[in-house]
């Protein structure tokens, strides 16, 4: 399912790892950093600039929807909508027909020597 | 890097911004000050806050909004007014009060050292009327 209005151009990989870690669970600020730092292994830090730029871009598209805190001890929580989920997946397959291709691509190619 | 100086980087950002995730943004590079090295905390603020006050620059003022919200929203254009404002009233003022110095009114000439209006009796004495010239003979 396709996001409404145009197609959506190929998200950076801090945005990417973002939408990401928000699909598991709905996280707050620093959460998000400890989840895309997790699910990269390490090889992705993003900081609060990237993070919050993304998210404001998120929210400005209806991607991404802030949960206010009840009590002041609580921390502003921030979760994937229908649309962010939709423009996700949308992101993923566009990747995997991506890898398939080059999959494919690298199989049927022979080393330079054999031929 | 203390917290202090970060909370100062952050006036980097547009205030509507600020004011949305400056807290927020001022706890996560709290937290972030452990695991990451400070100039890349710096960087990423700061290119960050370029690139939130382009998009702001460049983002339209919504239509329909009252004037007091666009000169509240663009603080540059309202300083810009003010500073066109007093710059012609300051010419206008050069302007005007330029060349020689006008002849008094004949209705001023009052004795100097009559610091107020005199009585109506000394009237006559002491001032000039141009509109109604004195009967008697002055002394």
């Amino acid at each position: 399912m396709l996001p409404k209005g145009k197609t959506p151009s190929p998200l950076s990989p801090a945005a990417l790892q973002i939408l990401a870690a928000l699909a598991v669970e709905d996280l707050h600020g620093y959460g998000i950093v400890q989840a895309v730092a997790a699910q990269s292994q390490g090889r992705i830090r993003i900081g609060p600039g990237t993070l919050y730029d993304n998210l404001k871009r998120f929210m400005e598209q209806g991607w991404v929807r802030d949960l206010q805190p009840v009590s002041d001890n609580e921390k502003r929580l921030y979760r994937l909508t229908a649309a962010g989920k939709a423009a996700l997946a949308y992101e993923i397959s566009r990747l995997d027909d991506l890898v398939r291709q080059t999959k494919r691509y690298l199989q049927g190619m022979k080393p330079r020597s054999a031929e | 890097m203390t917290g202090k100086f970060y909370r100062r980087v952050l006036l980097l950002y547009p205030e509507p911004f600020r004011h949305e995730f400056g807290d927020e943004m001022l706890s996560v590079l709290e937290e972030c000050r452990k695991a990451h090295a400070s100039w890349r905390l710096l960087a990423d603020v700061v290119l960050s806050a370029a690139r939130q006050q382009l998009r702001y620059l460049l983002t339209p003022a919504p239509k329909g909004a009252p004037l007091y919200a666009e000169i509240a929203s663009s603080l540059d254009l309202a300083r810009m007014l003010a500073t066109a404002v007093f710059a012609a009233s300051l010419v206008f003022g050069l302007w005007s009060g330029s060349g020689k110095p006008k002849a008094p009114e004949p209705w001023t000439l009052i004795r100097p050292e009559r610091r107020f209006w005199p009585a109506v009796g000394e009237c006559r004495k002491y001032c000039f009327y141009p509109y109604a010239a004195p009967t008697e003979p002055r002394p």
